[in-house]
C-alpha cells in the first residue's frame, strides 16, 4: 500500500510539474523544456514499469543466436514419373507419380545428422544445439557455427541436389544415303561433318525433323513427356443374355497416340558425360478408324495405324548430340536422336 | 485514484500554479531535478521488482500452428468403359510450420533457459494461444522470438504456367534456350493458349486448371431382366485447357526446385458421333502435351519447363516461380 500512494504521489508531482511546465515552456526557456521532456520520458517509464512491460535484453547471454535453415528442397521427395502404358502391374494406365518418392539426403533428421558430423562436429558437444523443426534445421548456436552449416548446405548438398538436365528427344526421318551414315553413328555422338550432312538432306527434301520435344529433369529422375492425344473408339460390345431378352453393351476404349518417352538422365561428377536411359513410343491411327458392322450388336471400330516402341540406355555426350536407335518400318527409318545439356548444378 | 487521474490532477495545479507568476523558471527547474532523481530511484527499485515477478501474457500462435494440406490436381484422362482408376500415390500428411509442442519446447530451450524454472514459470497451449507466465524480461524475449519466427516461415511463392504455341520463329529459340529473357517472355506470353497461376507455401502442393469441361453422351449402362432389356444414357465430362500441378521447393535463395505435372489439353469439337445398337454416343479426342518432371528454376525468371517444337500443333510449357 505505502509503494501504491509512494507512486501515486510521484505521479502527482511530476503531473504538477509537467503541467506548470507546460506553461513555462510556453514563455521560451529552451533549457526547462528540455527537462521536462525528460522528465516525461522518466515519468512514462515507470509507468510502463510498473504496468509490467519492461524491456528484455537484446543478446542472449550465451552468446547464442537462433537461426532457421530451410532445407523443404533437400527433403522433399523426388518423385519418379510414370508414362502411360498397357496395364503393367498395378501402375496406371495413364501413368501419373510412382508410388515411392525418394528423397535426395534421406528426412530432416538424417539431413540433420549430416549437419552435425561434417559441420564443427565439436560444436555440438559444447552447448551449440541443432534440431529438426518442421520443414527446417533449428539452430542455437555461435553465429560462426550457423554460418559454417548454412555454407555447407548450400555448397554440398544443394549444389548436387539441384542438377538439371534439358533434356531433348528428336526424331528424324531420312533417305539414303544419310540413313545409312546415321546408322553408323548409332550409340555415338552426331560430328560436324555428319550434322552438316543432315542439314544439307533436310534442304534436299531428303530428311525431316517429325518431331522435336524437350523437358527439364532433375539429375536421377525418371520423367514422362507426352505429345500426342487420347482417342475414344467404340472397340467392343459385351452381351448380356436373360431369359426371352438380350442387349449388347458397347465398350468404349481409349488410343494413346503420339509420342511419349520415359527417360532417365543421370548426372556424375564428372558433368560432360551424361548416363541416359529412355524408353520411347510412338503411335499414329488412321483416320477414320476402320468400321465394322456386327449386326445386333451395331457398329464397331478397329483401329490401325504405325507404331513404334525404342529403349535405349547409352552414355552421351553433354550438350552433344547422340544417334540413340533406329526404327524402320514400311520403307521409312527414323532416328532418334538425343541431346542432354547439364544446366545447373556445377560445382 | 488512478495514476491517470492523478496526473491529470497534477497537470491541473500545476497549469493553475503557474498561470498567476511572472518569473517561474528556477524554482521550477529546481523542482524538476529533485522530481528527475526521485523517479530515477523509482525506476530503478520498480524495475528490480518487475524482473522478480512473473507475469501472465497470452500470445496468439495460431497463424503459425495452421497446417498447410497438399492441393494436387489429377490430370484428367479418357477412360475406357468399366475403367477403375488406380490408387493415387499418398499425398503428403497435412503440415505446420510450427508445431506448438515444439514452439513450447523452442521457447523455453531459447528463451533464458533458467527462467522457466522459477516459481509459477510456464506456458500452457490453449486453443492456439499460449498463456506464459514468466517474468517480463522473458516476455520481451519471447515476443521478438514470435517476430522472427512469423518472419522466417514466410516463405509464400507463386507460379506462373503458361501454354504458348510455337511458330516458325520460335522454335529455333525455343528448342535451345533454358530461361528467356525479359523481352522474349513478355513476347511469348502475351498470347497463350491458357495460363494459369498457381500460389501457396514454400514446399507445398499445389494444382490449378483454367480452361473449357464438355460434357457429352460418353457410354450406355445396359440393364437386363427376364424378357426386357434397357440402356441407361451414362454421361461423362471430358475437360479442355491447361492443368498445373508444382510442388514448389524454395532453395537457400536464389531458386527453387519445382517437382511438375503439367499439361496443355485440347478437345475437338464438335465431338464424333458414334451409332451404337442403342442410339449414337460420342466420341472425344484429345490432343495433349504433357510434362512430368522436376527440375530447378531460377526465381523470377521464365524457363521451358518442357513442349514440342516440330510435330502437330507444336507449343511448349512456360513457368515462372517467384517468392512473395
Amino acid at each position: 500500500m505505502r509503494s501504491r500512494l509512494g507512486s501515486a504521489a510521484i505521479h502527482a508531482a511530476a503531473g504538477f510539474l509537467l503541467g506548470a511546465a507546460a506553461l513555462a515552456g510556453g514563455q521560451g526557456d529552451e533549457d526547462l523544456r528540455e527537462k521536462l521532456i525528460e522528465l516525461e520520458s522518466l515519468s512514462a517509464r515507470l509507468r510502463a514499469l510498473e504496468a509490467g512491460s519492461g524491456e528484455a535484453p537484446a543478446v542472449d547471454e550465451r552468446g547464442l543466436e537462433l537461426d532457421r535453415i530451410h532445407i523443404t528442397d533437400l527433403h522433399a521427395g523426388v518423385p519418379d514419373y510414370v508414362g502411360p502404358r498397357p496395364r503393367v502391374g498395378e501402375t496406371s494406365v495413364f501413368g501419373g507419380r510412382a508410388e515411392e518418392a525418394p528423397q535426395t539426403y534421406g528426412t530432416v533428421e538424417e539431413i540433420l545428422e549430416i549437419v552435425r558430423t561434417s559441420v564443427r562436429p565439436e560444436a555440438w558437444e559444447s552447448g551449440s544445439q541443432i534440431q529438426p523443426f518442421g520443414q527446417s534445421l533449428l539452430l542455437l548456436a555461435p553465429p560462426d557455427v550457423s554460418r559454417a552449416a548454412r555454407a555447407f548446405i548450400d555448397t554440398e548438398l544443394r549444389l548436387d541436389a539441384r542438377r538439371t538436365v534439358n533434356l531433348q528427344i528428336g526424331i528424324l526421318e531420312a533417305e539414303e544415303p544419310l540413313a545409312a551414315a546415321l546408322a553408323a553413328a548409332t550409340g555415338g555422338d552426331i560430328d560436324p561433318a555428319l550434322r552438316a550432312r543432315i542439314e544439307e538432306a533436310a534442304q534436299a527434301g531428303k530428311a525431316r525433323r517429325v518431331f522435336d520435344g524437350r523437358v527439364l529433369a532433375l539429375s536421377r529422375q525418371q520423367i514422362a513427356f507426352w505429345h500426342g492425344a487420347q482417342a475414344a473408339t467404340v472397340v467392343d460390345a459385351d452381351v448380356e443374355v436373360a431369359a426371352r431378352s438380350a442387349v449388347a453393351d458397347p465398350f468404349v476404349g481409349v488410343e494413346l497416340l503420339g509420342t511419349r518417352f520415359e527417360a532417365r538422365a543421370t548426372v556424375a561428377d564428372d558433368p560432360a558425360r551424361v548416363r541416359l536411359r529412355i524408353s520411347l513410343a510412338s503411335d499414329e491411327m488412321d483416320l477414320p478408324p476402320r468400321a465394322a458392322e456386327t449386326g445386333d450388336t451395331g457398329e464397331l471400330q478397329m483401329p490401325a495405324g504405325a507404331m513404334a516402341r525404342i529403349d535405349a540406355d547409352l552414355w552421351t555426350g553433354n550438350d552433344r548430340w547422340t544417334v540413340a536407335a533406329e526404327r524402320s518400318a514400311h520403307g521409312r527409318r527414323r532416328f532418334l536422336l538425343v541431346r542432354p545439356s547439364v544446366i545447373g548444378g556445377a560445382r | 485514484m488512478r495514476r491517470p487521474a492523478l496526473l491529470a490532477l497534477g497537470l491541473l495545479c500545476g497549469a493553475l500554479a503557474v498561470s498567476g507568476q511572472e518569473d517561474a523558471g528556477d524554482p521550477l527547474l529546481r523542482e524538476i531535478d529533485r522530481m528527475k532523481r526521485l523517479l530515477e530511484e523509482r525506476i530503478a527499485k520498480a524495475a528490480a521488482q518487475a524482473e522478480e515477478r512473473v507475469v501472465l501474457r497470452t500470445y496468439d500462435v495460431s497463424d503459425l500452428c495452421t497446417r498447410l494440406s497438399d492441393h494436387g490436381v489429377a490430370l484428367e484422362n479418357l477412360t475406357p468403359s468399366k475403367y477403375e482408376a488406380p490408387r493415387e500415390a499418398d499425398e503428403s500428411e497435412p503440415w505446420a510450420a510450427y508445431e506448438i509442442d515444439s514452439l513450447i519446447e523452442l521457447m523455453k530451450s531459447a528463451v533464458e533457459p533458467a527462467s522457466w524454472e522459477m516459481e509459477g514459470a510456464d506456458i500452457q497451449p490453449k486453443n492456439g494461444r499460449l498463456f506464459i507466465r514468466a517474468i517480463p524480461r522473458v516476455h520481451g524475449r519471447i515476443e521478438r522470438m514470435l517476430a522472427w519466427c512469423r518472419t522466417s516461415m514466410d516463405r509464400r511463392v507463386s507460379v506462373d504456367v503458361a501454354v504458348v504455341p510455337v511458330g516458325d520463329g520460335d522454335a529455333a529459340l525455343l528448342a535451345n534456350a533454358l530461361e528467356l529473357t525479359a523481352d522474349e517472355a513478355r513476347r511469348l506470353l502475351a498470347q497463350p493458349l491458357a495460363a494459369v497461376t498457381l500460389s501457396g507455401f514454400d514446399g507445398q502442393l499445389l494444382g490449378g486448371r483454367a480452361g473449357r469441361e464438355i460434357s457429352y453422351l460418353r457410354d450406355y449402362e445396359v440393364e437386363i431382366a427376364d424378357g426386357a432389356a434397357i440402356a441407361d444414357p451414362a454421361g461423362g465430362k471430358v475437360f479442355s485447357g491447361c492443368t498445373a500441378e508444382v510442388r514448389a521447393c524454395l532453395d537457400g535463395g536464389e531458386g527453387a526446385i519445382l517437382h511438375c505435372q503439367l499439361e496443355m489439353s485440347r478437345v475437338a469439337e464438335p465431338l464424333s458421333v458414334h451409332p451404337t445398337a442403342h442410339g449414337p454416343i460420342e466420341l472425344p479426342t484429345k490432343r495433349l502435351t504433357r510434362v512430368q518432371a522436376s527440375f530447378w528454376a531460377p526465381l523470377g525468371r521464365t524457363v521451358v519447363a518442357g513442349g514440342c517444337t516440330a510435330g502437330e500443333e507444336p507449343c511448349v510449357i512456360l513457368v515462372t516461380a517467384r517468392r512473395r
